[in-house]
């Protein structure tokens, strides 16, 4: 199964191959488990997520459309919104963004065995993320991680909302800017 | 003051559209100018693409033991279930593109019915990101016997609101809309009228989504009644 493409797995999963859904939960549970446990904090409401999340990708394996991205992050990005919509209804605090920060730059790259292409984008990304300010680093890792409008982020970090926006579209510019560049060398 | 936004405005506000940080307002705003606008379209992509990869760097962690059994039997659990999935991607993209109707409408715009609303559709569920996500979501309405009669799409942002497509054969007339709250108060929202099977009515909501229990659409003058549960 470890040679089967996350797609047919996610088809599997989808049409009850219970093979295909259990090599796609051994594949992935690391990487959903520890994103969600990254923005929740705690292992239980973290080990919801996840399980949460992998049932969402079965109720919504057969509306997947590669053309919008890969399998990899697809999931996580069910993830990450499962993770978000928990924190909001148990009124949780969220890992402090500078720990998210933390733990992010501090990550191993995935092997291309566990992600394939994303690997090398990811490892691309970090370094890339690496390179900007900190308050830009800041503002992303709270929009991208935990949801966060400008607005709030204003409110959260005293900060002028136009500074915020300006900060987030500055680093996400920057980022394509950059990740442009790396892919034609 | 004209809501149509140019290149320019909208590759200011481009990036938080592909984080899903916008308000539905703007988002109803920038969602006009790319159906007509393949460069900016691109500029989404891209940035949509930075922003699901930004998740790649959260570091993966082994879930605990029995993570993995877990899982499956909630799944299995979830088949028992009667099957009440969407039948084709085709008519997910239908109404998720009625939907974008309705948030475009809202604010006193149009959107111009072009070949490039599929398209547009799929741009828009990739920065909404997938699947029921915290801002937007869908719940199937069941009518009499469990069966699915249409969804219940809804948004959660600064207004909320809902919006309900009624798909069900030989259904027709009035139907008073209402929501549970989780602390089993009653709000009325309106009325819709449905046709030879087929309606739909949007509304903002007083409630926060979470605090939703239950839709109902119940018919006056007669005991047909659909529901959601949230």
């Amino acid at each position: 199964m470890w040679s089967v493409s996350d797609e047919a797995l996610l088809a599997g999963l989808a049409s009850g191959d219970e093979e295909a859904a259990a090599a796609l939960v051994r594949r992935f549970q690391g990487r959903i488990y520890g994103l969600a446990l990254m923005i929740v904090g705690d292992e239980r409401t973290a080990e919801d997520v996840a399980q949460e999340t992998f049932v969402k990708a079965w109720q919504h394996a057969d509306a997947y459309d590669p053309r919008r991205g890969r399998v990899p992050t697809w999931l996580l990005a069910i993830a990450r919104n499962v993770a978000i919509d928990a924190l909001r209804m148990r009124r949780s605090e969220p890992l402090d963004p500078q720990a998210i920060l933390a733990l992010g730059m501090a990550s191993k790259d995935p092997g291309p065995e566990e992600l394939g292409s994303a690997a090398l984008d990811a490892s691309r990304l970090r370094d890339a993320l690496a390179r900007l300010p900190s308050e830009q680093q800041r503002a992303l890792v709270m929009a991208a991680f935990l949801g966060r409008t400008a607005r709030e982020i204003s409110e959260l970090d005293n900060v002028p909302l136009g500074t915020v926006k300006t900060r987030i579209r500055t680093a996400m510019l920057k980022l394509r800017a950059m990740l442009e560049v790396s892919h034609e060398q | 003051m004209s809501n149509e936004i140019g290149c320019h405005d909208f590759a200011e506000i481009a990036p938080e559209l592909a984080l899903g940080t916008m308000t539905g307002k703007e988002r109803a705003r920038s969602v006009e100018h790319l159906a007509g606008c393949g460069s900016c379209r691109k500029l989404l992509d891209d940035l949509s693409g930075i922003a699901d990869d930004l998740l790649l760097l959260a570091p993966p962690h082994e879930p605990p033991i029995g993570f993995e059994t877990r899982v499956l039997e909630r799944i299995h659990a979830s088949r028992r279930r009667p099957q009440r999935r969407l039948s084709t991607a085709r008519v997910a993209a239908a109404l998720v593109a009625a939907a974008i109707l309705l948030v475009v409408v809202s604010v006193g715009a149009v959107l111009r019915v072009t070949s490039a609303d599929r398209e547009l559709a799929s741009s828009y569920r990739r920065t909404l990101a997938v699947a029921n996500g915290d801002y937007f979501a869908t719940k199937p309405l069941y009518g009499r016997g469990g069966k699915t009669g249409g969804y219940v799409f809804s948004y959660q942002g600064s207004p909320s609101w809902i919006f309900v497509v009624v798909s069900q054969p030989a259904l027709s007339g009035r139907f008073k809309v209402q929501l549970e709250t989780n602390g089993e108060r009653r709000v009325a929202l309106g009325t819709m009228r449905v046709e030879h099977g087929k309606g739909s009515w949007g509304s903002a909501v007083p409630v926060d989504l979470h605090d939703i229990k239950e839709v109902h659409l119940s018919r006056t003058g007669a005991r047909e009644t659909l529901e959601a549960e949230f």
